[in-house]
């Protein structure tokens, strides 16, 4: 950390527009911010919402920039796909479609352990896809904590198995993982479709490689007795669902808004438009034929399940980051990053050290802080590398671009799974198994995720050596 | 207010301090440690938690849990699986309370607002329970001021 604030006081030329408070280095000043925010956040002994708005705060306050920079650095193409995608979560759950599910899957392997083990994974996976991460979990764990307790087995490999493969399955598209949202929010060339062609493949592969593993740690180990394993065939799973026209209406506005990704970037619609949309259409439809009163009340509740502390969180972030663009601080990162390719100057071979070093670089540090802010840096950070690289005759094509975003996004959203740190969703999962006495010990964690992760990014690594580079 | 109400020692167990809520038909009996200190209240609702999953609660994250479908014999394996421990790690701890120099306007709304039928009163300064008010105790008083 101080050798990065020496780094970029060493860089005394100011930006343009950085008027900051007693004439102090644009440079030294936002990356001081930036560093004690990051480190606080990574010490999780704050809100780690409250601290970036803080450190944003600070970038103004002190100079480095106006609040129209500011508010001009913040994605709002993150904050509305975000903010939609979790309205619309939040109406969708209400039916009860969720714990269904689990328990639809729990039953059609005959409640046997693994069975429910793969059977649960699978629903993470695939409903991590297609909502995000963390409103998955907190609607997975509670039900597959109960399974687990009528079927007298420890939670913990099915709690595990459920961080790990909400961090895979998110990976699929570019609403299921933060990091993925990021990077389809922020970077114009790459789409809805761009991630189900390139990115999505690998997904399956990564999944069935890291059952494996499970299965010899645990799965096959797991039983439960043929009476407890009955008190879960006798759930009644259509009983879950708490209210059908809701569920109906949700699956349209679902269906209608995945169609809605697909189709609308050839046609210039981003995926904020198209979520925010489609949150307000599910709100409308939920409210038909209720009374002003009750209409009023629900879309007030349903406001109120939106987490808006991480919205608040990211335009921190994008504020911080701002700070950094407009201090000339991103320039100097850039420069370290382009200093991976030191010794080569055709194009192929840049985009190779490139995309494997990024690849590598993004699957560790996900592991050790939190992907969020890290992706959020590393964005911008690449952008300004691919100018300075042109600038210096080494031009990458929009293919070889694309080759090193991939990169980021497999080694960010892999990443997430090395420790309990990694991803939000990680830390949501501990804290129920905690309230429900099945604490998650850090090292615990560590001790099986890390190898597995470092397993799915030598996976990534040859898929993106053959197919790419 | 009752000065010196039924209670229940934090190491009474589960299975005793139930028979004793039957016997007296009480809801709840505030549970307090050694010294009088008072621990929280334990009652039917804490019984019934008792007899079904501990994750199937709002506590576990589960706002409703009706395709659950337990038999009477899993519900009372469950609740029988508690009924030897100590009372006092199941009480309520977030008992509403109210100390002995509070108004009469304080306690009605209390009651009217809260889930408890009885309201244990405790010394603000040791955290001793001085006594216990039930909803009979304050509607009579308030009759008896409109007779």
């Amino acid at each position: 950390m101080l050798a990065l604030i020496s780094l970029l006081a060493q860089h005394g030329a100011p930006a343009a527009e950085a008027h900051v408070i007693g004439g102090a280095n644009p440079l030294v000043v936002a990356g001081i911010i930036f560093v004690i925010t990051y480190a606080v956040i990574m010490s999780e002994k704050f809100n780690r919402a409250v601290v970036a708005l803080l450190g944003g705060g600070l970038m103004i306050l002190s100079g480095v920039l106006s609040q129209h920079s500011a508010v001009q650095a913040i994605d709002w193409n993150t904050i509305g796909l975000l903010t939609g995608m979790m309205i619309i979560v939040a109406v969708m759950q209400r039916s009860g479609v969720f714990q269904y599910l689990a328990i639809w899957s729990a039953k059609k392997v005959d409640a046997k352990p693994w069975g429910i083990l793969v059977m649960l994974s699978i629903v993470t996976a695939i409903l991590s896809a297609l909502l995000d991460n963390v409103t998955t979990v907190l609607l997975i764990a509670p039900v597959t904590l109960l399974i687990t307790e009528e079927l007298e087995i420890a939670p913990y490999p099915f709690l595990f198995s459920e961080i790990i493969f909400s961090n895979i399955g998110g990976a699929a598209t570019l609403i299921g993982d933060p990091p993925n949202i990021l990077i389809g929010s922020m970077v114009e060339s790459v789409s809805f479709n761009d991630f189900l062609v390139h990115i999505a493949p690998i997904v399956p592969l990564v999944f069935i490689a890291t059952l494996l593993p499970i299965y010899i740690l645990w799965g096959r180990k797991l039983y439960a007795s043929d009476e407890a394993r009955q008190r879960v065939l006798d759930f009644r799973e259509s009983e879950a669902i708490t209210d059908s026209k809701l569920l109906i209406k949700s699956l349209i506005v679902l269906v209608l808004v995945l169609v809605g990704f697909v189709l609308g970037h050839p046609m210039g619609i981003e995926p904020a438009t198209v979520a925010m949309t489609g949150a307000a259409l599910l709100l409308l439809l939920d409210n038909f034929g209720k009374n002003a009163e009750e209409k009023s009340e629900n879309v007030h509740h349903t406001s109120g399940e939106v987490e808006w502390v991480t919205i608040f969180f990211f335009i921190g972030l994008f504020v911080i980051i701002g700070g950094l663009e407009h201090a000339g601080a991103l320039e100097i990162l850039a420069a370290q990053v382009v200093g991976l390719t030191d010794g080569i100057s055709d194009t192929a071979g840049v985009t190779k050290a490139l995309a494997l070093g990024v690849l590598w670089i993004s699957a560790i540090a996900s592991a050790i802080v939190d992907n969020i802010p890290f992706v959020a840096t590393m964005i911008p950070t690449l952008k300004e590398a691919f100018a300075q690289l042109a600038e210096n005759g080494v031009n990458l094509d929009a293919a070889q671009q694309q080759t090193v975003w991939w990169a980021l996004s497999l080694g960010a959203c892999f990443g997430g799974n090395g420790s309990l740190i990694g991803a939000s969703a990680n830390l949501i999962v501990a804290g129920f198994a905690e309230r429900a006495g099945h604490p998650i010990k850090f090292v615990t964690f560590l001790k099986t995720a890390f190898p597995l992760m470092i397993m799915s990014i030598i996976i990534a690594t040859g898929y993106l050596w053959l197919r790419y580079l | 207010m009752h000065a010196e109400p039924i209670t229940v020692t934090e190491n009474v167990t589960v299975g005793e301090t139930v028979k004793l809520l039957a016997e007296k038909r009480f809801r709840s009996i505030p549970v307090v440690n050694g010294a009088g200190k008072m621990l929280g209240q334990f009652g039917v609702s804490n019984i019934l938690k008792l007899a079904i999953p501990a994750s199937a609660s709002p506590e576990g994250g589960m706002s409703s849990a009706n395709f659950m479908n337990d038999s009477i014999e899993d519900l009372q394996r469950r609740l029988a699986d508690d009924w030897s421990k100590s009372v006092g790690d199941y009480c309520d701890n977030d008992t509403q309370t109210l100390a002995p120099e509070d108004s009469l306007t304080r306690t009605i709304m209390c009651i009217a607002s809260g889930n408890q039928d009885n309201i244990p009163v405790v010394d603000p300064d040791s955290g001793r329970l001085v006594g216990i008010i039930s909803y009979w105790d304050v509607l009579d008083h308030l009759l008896a001021e409109i007779k």
